[in-house]
């Protein structure tokens, strides 16, 4: 416990240091969260709020929960692309299983328990590469990303045969799910909503509160000082690329509960946005530092730039001016923020900066 | 000994991926062979014209074999590109005895993106049949190329289709939210160009507001925009969606919006008429849709090539006429 109450300690230290790395994507998602607020036609600004709440929870959760992962894994000085491709596969296993039992319950149920299970095997598999036959990470963890999109797609067409399932719902850009999400599920009062604030409220709660990612950073930060340390490396290694993959297998199963129908390929390319965010969110590129609330936000935050591009009237006719758009509106709030003397990523500085508040 | 197996693993996926090469093209190389590259298979307005050309192809074992790619959505050019270039230095060779009887083509582009494969494919006297969607003639004149059939809706007459749609069921007017497809793709310009044009004629009596954004044919991309539409408080009375899978994706953001179950629900019309999209008008989910007959186009596709290899005449541009799908 003794761990823990210095822990909160150190957070209080932390929030009352404006100048972290901490605090860059918090007051990003503020910035643009009050802006929004102020866009919207609706008159009541708690209502115009709670929409806008809902709208990033619904469609950033996805981004939140990869981010998470990767972010973990950079902290530990490796790098994790395969993010995608798991999430996409995992989608794909969740529909086809709650399309093909008699009861939606059982259904749904197996169809989590083997997503999760996916997970685990795709991080372990990756971590077994990674760690014990050396692998490049960044290929091994593409190849393996690539793989699995393509198994998603196979699984997905109509004229390839499943065992013991007929007649399911499927084409090769989706798999319908065996259930009809109510409209309301992700609204304020909804199932959905909730399940996932508190979901993603708790795994940043035990990410900040538990040992994984400060020895992750450990081993990221100098992995000879970590082993002389007393740390696992190879342990730990493991367990964030396994952790990494868990993340993005629930991110494939909250897709296909928001899209209704698990889709083949709208996820590809995410696992670069989700470093993005790790990245906007504090983390160590070159592995170190890592601050799960931070990246939350930053991946929130991605939630919040894509809104306003719809909403603006510029730079929404084609796929490369929307693009185009994003980054532009998403440089001009980091810009403001970097002018206003934030720190914007975890270097030496930051994390000696951080020490120094929390000593 | 561990350095071994790990040896041995590397050698066996290494020569299994090299037999499995080897074998897949040497069962391509011996036979002559009809390309059938289309924009995607993940929609199913595409996987249609397939069936359409797979099933009405002639199954006599002189037959040339048909050979389906696709890039990985609509608008990518790159894979196109890259399938045709492969096609070319593998089936097609100087003077006879060219493998490649015949290239049925969806393009990815309207401009010149493709031309210069196309070009290669005349110099080669390889049949071109284009499908759904048009290239610039002043991109086709300025390559050199031309193609031999084109097989395609009006997609001009049905965007103006469209648009006497939502005037026969939103008589009142108010706002419009147009989701285009792919910027420069050919369908997209010609369904948006009739749309508005008829809007602009029946403007004296109708008023609206009209919204324009882009899709990129995705059902996904059209559920996003539509909800950060409505949850800044756009109010949108109509939608007219390009093709049918942006305009389930919008009524999904109807249906799931914040504020749905006090909002009056939109028309909405699609295009295509693909089946979830005939079965969501049955339901009443959407309003109506744009019948094309993709699998039509299959099948004029596959008539048209063998009446080519005969040597009997072709209509060189052969338009489908659309209609609406309401319910009845």
């Amino acid at each position: 416990m003794s761990g823990s109450s210095a822990r909160f300690r150190n957070l209080g230290s932390i929030l009352k240091n404006p100048q972290t790395a901490f605090w860059v994507a918090p007051g990003l998602f503020l910035l643009m969260f009050f802006i929004l607020i102020s866009m919207s036609g609706e008159n009541d600004s708690l209502s115009a709020g709670g929409n806008i709440l809902v709208h990033l929870v619904k469609n950033g959760s996805v981004l939140v929960l990869l981010s998470l992962g990767v972010a973990l894994v950079l902290a530990a000085g490796g790098v994790d692309i395969s993010a995608a491709g798991v999430a996409t596969l995992s989608g794909v296993v969740f529909a086809i299983t709650s399309q093909s039992l008699d009861s939606v319950a059982y259904g749904i149920g197996l169809g989590v328990f083997l997503s999760i299970a996916f997970g685990v095997f795709s991080g372990s598999i990756l971590a077994i590469l990674v760690r014990y036959f050396k692998a490049p990470a960044l290929i091994a963890s593409w190849a393996l990303g690539a793989m699995w999109l393509i198994v998603s797609v196979v699984l997905a067409n109509k004229s390839f045969s499943l065992p013991f399932v007929d007649n399911i719902e499927r084409n090769t850009s989706s798999v319908g799910l065996g259930f009809k999400v109510p409209w309301d599920f992700f609204h304020f009062h909804g199932l959905g909503f909730w399940s996932v604030v508190i979901f993603i409220f708790v795994v940043t709660l035990l990410l900040y509160f538990s040992n994984l990612p400060r020895r992750a950073a450990a081993v990221g930060a100098n992995k000879d000082s970590a082993t002389y340390a007393g740390i696992k490396v190879g342990s730990i290694t493991v367990y964030c690329y396994i952790f990494s993959a868990i993340f993005a297998s629930i991110a494939g199963l909250s897709s296909a509960l928001v899209n209704g129908s698990a889709l083949t390929t709208s996820l590809a390319g995410h696992e670069l946005t989700a470093i993005a965010a790790a990245i906007l969110g504090g983390t160590a590129m070159t592995g170190g530092y890592f601050r799960p609330a931070p990246v939350v936000f930053a991946a929130l935050f991605w939630g919040e730039v894509t809104l306003l591009a719809i909403n603006l009237q510029l730079f929404t006719n084609s796929e490369f001016q929307s693009q185009l758009a994003n980054g532009i509106y998403a440089s001009t709030f980091i810009l403001v923020l970097m002018l206003l003397g934030r720190n914007m990523s975890a270097d030496v500085n930051t994390v000696h900066s951080e020490r120094k508040t929390e000593g | 000994m561990k350095r071994r197996i790990r040896n041995a693993i590397a050698s066996m996926l290494v020569g299994t991926i090299v037999v499995v090469g080897i074998s897949c093209s040497n069962n391509n190389v011996e036979k002559d062979n009809v390309l059938l590259l289309l924009k995607t298979l993940d929609n199913p307005f595409f996987e249609s014209i397939k069936k359409g050309a797979f099933e009405n192809w002639p199954k006599d074992s002189m037959s040339p074999q048909i050979v389906v790619r696709a890039g990985s959505k609509e608008s990518d050019v790159s894979t196109q590109r890259q399938v045709l270039e492969s096609f070319l230095n593998q089936y097609t060779q100087e003077g006879d005895g060219s493998r490649l009887k015949g290239v049925i083509l969806t393009p990815s582009a309207s401009n010149n993106e493709l031309t210069g494969y196309i070009k290669r494919l005349n110099d080669h006297q390889v049949p071109v049949i284009l499908v759904d969607t048009q290239i610039a003639k002043t991109a086709l004149d300025s390559a050199g190329a031309h193609y031999d059939v084109f097989i395609g809706s009006s997609n001009e007459q049905g965007g103006r289709l469209a648009a006497d749609l939502i005037v026969k069921y939103a008589p009142e007017g108010g706002n419009i939210l147009l989701l285009n497809g792919v910027d420069g793709h050919e369908s997209a310009i010609a369904r948006r160009k009739g749309f508005k044009d008829r809007l602009d004629e029946l403007s004296s009596n109708y008023q609206i507001e009209l919204t324009e954004r882009t899709a990129n044919w995705r059902k996904d991309e059209a559920r996003k925009t539509v909800e950060g539409l409505l949850t800044l408080g756009h109010k949108i009375d109509a939608i007219f969606a390009a093709n049918d899978e942006m305009a389930l994706g919008a009524y999904e953001a109807v249906r799931t919006t914040p504020g749905a179950g006090n909002r009056e629900k939109p028309i909405i019309i699609g295009f295509d008429a693909i089946d979830a999209a005939v079965q969501a008008v049955k339901e009443g989910s959407l309003t109506a849709t744009i019948a094309q007959n993709p699998y039509g186009m299959g099948e004029a596709a596959v008539e048209s090539l063998s009446k080519i290899w005969k040597g009997e005449a072709v209509i060189k541009d052969q338009i489908i006429s659309v209609k609406a799908v309401e319910k009845e």
